[in-house]
């Protein structure tokens, strides 16, 4: 690897500008490829992610970054910033998906996980929106199919 | 010493972007596509997907795919925290079970029943290799 630090010029689908360190910016496995390939010339489009997404996204990038950091300050850090709105963590598992940084998809596909765990049907579908279209015959069948689950 | 992780190894070409239209499952509005929706509900422990299967006709059949099962039982494999929880569905009718591995079932000894069933023998040597896949 070259001593000097080389940069990217990212730019999201509302065409704001981000212009990152090419070592952190190659977490993105998609990214990577793309310098790998060299098919970079100036600027990166990332035709799927916004800006306010790929501001989240650096954050967590420069902070999985540094240098020396603690394993227990970097989970610190995951536990703050996995605490945002769930349309964030949406925005968040897309654009990790995108970028294809398979340890970001992890902890924020966790974090959603761990907000549905422990609800009922009834809190499930008025937090995710989901319409019940069973009838109330079918929904009892098939709660009496695992009657256990819902002691 | 530590430097950021490099990603493995150097995939295909770009991977596609996920924006091709799926049907189904809407999340808050959003779609997320169903590879999506996967990678979060194969966190979740067994109890928690037989409640969701009573959310709706489009995640109850989700849930149910031998796909779905076979990727939470690889999932939960690698995961500590789910040691004692797996998925079953079993071919003829849809029958979801919950299995406990026997050094959990101290803690948990109501569940374990759930794996006696008529199949017998045949039933449970699947149970015991998707639950023990390092036993001989």
């Amino acid at each position: 690897m070259s001593s000097s630090t080389k940069f990217l010029t990212l730019k999201t689908n509302d065409k704001e500008e981000f212009v990152l360190d090419e070592a952190i910016a190659i977490r993105s496995q998609t990214i990577k490829n793309m310098v790998e390939d060299d098919c970079v010339s100036n600027v990166i489009p990332l035709p799927n992610v916004d800006s306010k997404t790929m501001i989240k996204v650096i954050e967590y990038w420069k902070k999985h970054s540094e240098e020396g950091i603690s394993k227990d300050k970097l989970m610190d850090f995951d536990k703050a910033f996995v605490k945002v709105d769930q349309s964030i963590l949406y925005a968040l598992i897309l654009a990790a998906n995108f970028l294809n940084d398979a340890e970001m998809l992890d902890m924020i596909c966790q974090e959603v996980a761990n907000r549905i765990k422990g609800k009922t049907p009834e809190e499930i579908r008025k937090e995710f929106n989901i319409e019940n279209d069973f009838t109330p015959e079918e929904e009892e069948e098939i709660r009496n199919e695992n009657v256990w689950a819902f002691e | 010493m530590e430097s950021p992780p490099p990603p493995p190894m150097k995939t295909t070409k770009r991977r596609a972007a996920a924006t091709t239209s799926i049907t189904g499952l809407t999340i808050d509005n959003s779609v997320l596509p169903i590879e999506l929706i996967v990678e979060i509900l194969i966190r979740l422990p067994v109890k928690t997907l037989l409640k969701m299967r009573s959310v709706s006709k489009s995640w109850s059949s989700l849930i149910s795919t031998p796909e779905f099962v076979k990727a939470h039982v690889k999932f939960s494999a690698n995961n500590r925290e789910f040691a004692h929880h797996r998925l079953l569905s079993i071919r003829s009718g849809l029958v979801w079970w919950y299995v406990s591995r026997d050094d959990d079932s101290v803690d948990r000894p109501e569940d374990q029943t759930r794996c006696e069933c008529d199949r017998g023998s045949e039933l449970n040597l699947y149970v015991e290799s998707l639950v023990s896949p390092n036993s001989p």
